[in-house]
């Protein structure tokens, strides 16, 4: 008999948010019960990085991590759907903005 | 006799009082940012000066006299840096007309004219794109030139140099031995870490304040370790660590050689003799690259990955200072004086 | 999770069970245990709640509310849904009034016998095949379009029916749309050669019929005032022999029928339609207004055609009842509704003269004519008329919890209403709500039951407009 939950997702759209929320849950779980399922290498193309943070830690949250890790990931090509590629087409790319975590709002992608 | 006492005291007071003097150090930071260097005093921990760097730095490596920093720039440009002009005084480009030339690892060779450098190479053919297999390269500072090269495994991402740079590790999913002593470059050996399902990230390199220790940490499925590579020695030492890993992208060792700091969201201090995780402080400005200790071991630096240095007392683990750096930034390096 | 987070809004709904809650932006239900709905109880006149400072464990059911989305980040920007301007969207249904006359006098008719108050007429062929290729040729980047034929009574007027519906078949494969046809009919003409075309065609037809003899034949008499049911049900066998496509029944029933809706029901599906869907009239007049008590009849009648949809639900079978049917598929799917429908937005319909209307129940209303065949859907006039109908509603409907399920209503339903009855806004609003909270709570049941999985695909087939 499954434990309930103390909030119940009945329809598909409260499904659809709870997963979200779930996502992160589990890997919360995981690390206050053992380790956690480490990925191999740093990430996969479409996520914006392992620093999108699932711990209950500071700095929770996506957007300060993603800015902080701009230009470390964008350089290498960490990201190539997500960044200019910092080794062929765009080299001087982090010339226009170089301090993204603080002036990230003069980043341009044309 | 009273007299005679004294004057002994009073003689060797004095030569402990210039002994101590002595060993004070000083410590002088470089962080390695984006377009630029900037430079952090450690006994103020405020920033001094800023050094014009073009590119997006990567790998960074001290001369042996301490007077010249080379910076790698773009994956291909190296730097040469007066240190006390805070000017660059020549860039040198890996590439040639055929390939273009990207670097993953560097360190200096003890001649002070030439480095080992790994390299991946591209050209486009006919309109395709041919890449060349990596290859650790020993390379003339002067003009870039590749000097001689041996095959090295795809995904080699770092390396060390080791035994006085009669050795080089590149280290990838396994760590690739490569002596260099004699003209021929031969590989000599492997320290497999792939099949035990390691998962490394070995792109910072403390091994100058580090004791000589190259020292990065790993995950298994299981659990993080730290993988340390005596660079006198060449000795690799594996120290699985126990409890919950915590996340980290670079370590130091404290001076002392008890405790390893770590970072990356939290600054972690993991005790070296029980292999634990004895404190986990979630650093207030966000996920940091580097780490670094003050040669007295009295604070922790945490920098880059985002444009703050925090400074950070050892002993009650509270951050004590945050610098806003003009930009984004890489590693935080240190001479000592 | 740090920071300060407020209420979204929502709706508690105790039931039998578990209490329900309901957030009305996302249109998502959860179920809650007994204590995180005290939880929720002890909080929710909080603004503005810091969320570390709360002690556990409250803090952890308030974050899994947080992961519910009913708690929100206060900076967030409440979320506006979107504002659709006829132009915008592509045609994909078009009702055709084939015939403005009919052979029926039903009470209640809002088409004034057919006529829709101008003298009676039949859409010529030609007229029928130029409104065709319009719905083709302006459904943008649709592919399955709807043609309805409607009237007054469409069967006075086959030949337009079939140059319509070989029309919509042969243009349509030639630009590559499929157009799937209805009808809606009184059933007193069905003859075998029409029911031929239609199963042919696989035309759903729609029949109205208001029940037993008594309730049908009061309400729907033909010209001479003579009851129509007994013309209809020899037809209505022959339609329902070996027919392609469901077959259903739709009922119109006056306030004082409503108390019969259960019996109505029963009897229409004994009858053979593969489902039935009724609907209170529409006041046309003012002696059509239900009063409250009737309002509550209506919804225990509801209720009760609920209840059995649950009961068949358990026995692995789906309840014929239009009407919670689709209500329990937008529900499913969390379906929020940025309009009341689509009428003027996708959906038009065309008079037998070759004017557009928003819908078919607008049709004849002077004020709401958008253009015509000639010179194409004014889709300015439409939004003017639209917006004329919406005047202020956003604004009374902003705080009511079944704003994103509702949308403000049927537009002709607000006309009459108000414009023509002179009645203040939200005369309909506590029995949509009523009915809503109905539709979720049978929704509830079903899906804490598991009895859902009877219905699975068949809702969500059904939330399609």
């Amino acid at each position: 008999m499954r434990k309930k939950r103390p909030i119940q997702a009945l329809n598909e759209k409260a499904r659809a948010i709870q997963s979200l929320a779930e996502g992160e849950e589990k890997s919360v779980v995981a690390l206050q019960q053992g380790p956690p399922a480490m990925p191999v290498g740093c990430t996969t193309i479409f996520d914006t990085g392992w620093e999108t943070n699932p711990r209950p830690t500071y700095p929770v949250g996506n957007c300060l991590s993603s800015a902080k890790d701009f230009h470390g990931c964008a350089g290498d090509c960490w990201w190539p759907a997500q960044v200019p590629d910092g080794l062929t087409n765009h080299q001087d790319f982090d010339k226009q903005c170089p301090n993204v975590a603080r002036d990230w709002r003069v980043l341009k992608y044309d | 006799m009273n007299r005679k006492m004294t004057v002994l005291l009073v003689i060797s007071s004095i030569i402990l009082g210039t002994t101590t003097e002595s060993t004070y150090a000083r410590d002088t930071f470089y962080y390695i940012g984006y377009g630029m260097i900037q430079v952090v005093d450690g006994d103020d921990d405020a920033i001094v000066g800023e050094i014009a760097v073009d590119g997006w730095l990567r790998e960074t490596d001290f001369s042996a006299d301490e007077k010249f920093l080379y910076a790698v720039a773009k994956r291909h440009l190296i730097h040469k840096i007066d240190l006390a002009e805070k000017k660059v005084v020549s860039t040198i480009d890996v590439g040639d007309d055929d390939w273009e030339r990207f670097i993953y690892g560097f360190d200096l060779a003890p001649d002070g004219h030439t480095a080992y450098v790994n390299l991946v190479s591209r050209k486009t053919h006919k309109g395709e794109v041919v890449v060349a297999a990596p290859q650790l390269a020993q390379i003339d500072l002067e003009d870039g030139r590749i000097l001689r090269s041996i095959e090295v495994p795809w995904s080699s991402v770092s390396l060390v140099s080791v035994k006085n740079a009669s050795n080089i590790y590149v280290i990838g999913k396994d760590i690739v031995k490569v002596d260099v002593s004699a003209e021929e470059m031969k590989l000599v050996g492997t320290y497999p870490m792939f099949e035990k399902q390691w998962n490394i990230l070995p792109l910072w390199d403390n091994t100058r304040g580090n004791g000589g220790v190259f020292m990065v940490n790993y995950y298994t499925p299981e659990l993080m370790g730290l993988v340390s590579i005596d660079t006198n020695s060449g000795e690799i030492t594996d120290i699985p660590l126990d409890g919950v890993p915590v996340f980290a992208y670079s370590v130091m060792r404290s001076p002392d050689k008890k405790k390893v700091y770590a970072v990356m969201d939290e600054l972690t201090v993991i005790d070296l003799e029980t292999r634990t995780y004895e404190a986990v402080i979630p650093v207030p400005e966000g996920t940091n690259y580097a780490i670094n200790v003050s040669s007295d071991g009295k604070k922790i630096y945490v920098a880059g990955g985002g444009s703050t240095t925090t400074v950070f007392d050892a002993n009650s683990l509270k951050p004590i200072k945050v610098l806003q750096m003009k930009t984004d930034g890489m590693d935080f390096r240190r001479l000592t004086f | 999770m740090d920071g300060v987070w407020s209420w979204a809004d929502h709706r508690v709904i105790r039931n039998s069970g578990d209490p329900l809650i309901f957030a009305v932006d996302d249109a998502s239900l959860f179920s809650l245990s007994r204590e995180a709905h005290a939880t929720l109880c002890r909080w929710r006149s909080s603004t503005d709640i810091e969320l570390d400072k709360i002690p556990l464990p409250d803090q952890e059911v308030l974050r899994g509310l947080c992961d519910a989305h009913i708690l929100l980040p206060r900076s967030q920007e409440k979320r506006a849904l979107p504002r659709i301007q006829a132009g915008e969207v592509p045609l994909s249904t078009l009702v055709l009034e084939v015939a403005q006359d009919c052979n029926l006098r039903c009470s209640y008719c809002y088409a004034e016998a057919g006529t829709y108050g101008a003298a009676p007429c039949l859409l010529d062929p030609a007229t029928a095949r130029r409104a065709v290729r319009y719905l083709l040729d302006n459904s943008g980047e649709e592919e399955h379009l709807t043609l309805i034929f409607f009237g007054g009574e469409p069967l006075l007027n086959m030949p337009a029916i079939t140059t319509a519906t070989r029309e919509a078949i042969s243009y349509g494969e030639k630009i590559g749309k499929k157009v799937h046809f209805s009808l809606t009919t009184n059933g007193t003409l069905l003859d075998p050669e029409i029911i031929k075309f239609l199963h042919a065609n696989h035309v759903s037809v729609a029949v109205s019929m208001d029940g037993p003899p008594h309730i049908h034949d009061r309400n729907r008499p033909d010209q001479k005032g003579m009851g129509t049911y007994g013309e209809i049900v020899p037809r209505l066998a022959m339609l329902l022999e070996e027919s392609p496509v469901p077959v259903a029944a739709r009922v119109t029933l006056e306030p004082d029928q409503w108390p019969s809706l259960v019996e109505v029901f029963d009897h229409l599906t004994g009858l053979g339609f593969h489902e039935v869907g009724i609907a209170p009239v529409s006041p046309v007049s003012k002696d059509l207004l239900p009063t409250a008590p009737q309002e509550t009849a209506l919804l225990q009648g509801f209720g009760q055609l609920a209840e059995r949809c649950i009961a068949h639900a358990r026995q692995g079978r789906v309840m014929p009842f239009s009407n919670i049917l689709d209500l329990l598929g937008r529900i499913h799917l969390g379906q929020t509704k940025p309009v009341s429908c689509g009428a003027g937005l996708g959906y038009m319909a065309v008079d037998a003269k070759g004017d557009f209307f928003p819908c078919h129940r607008l049709a004849g209303e002077a004020d709401f004519s958008a253009g015509s065949l000639a010179t194409g859907i004014d889709a300015g006039k439409i939004n003017t008329c639209l917006d004329s109908l919406n005047n202020g509603r956003p604004d009374s409907c902003s705080k009511c919890w079944a704003r994103t399920l509702c949308a403000g209503g049927c537009h002709y339903e607000n006309h009459l209403r108000e414009n023509q009855l002179g009645l203040p806004r939200g005369t309909s609003c506590k029995f949509i709500r009523g009915w809503l909270e109905l539709g979720i709570r049978t929704y509830a049941e079903l899906r804490t039951d598991g009895a859902i999985e009877a219905m699975g695909c068949r809702l969500e087939g059904r939330a399609q407009c």
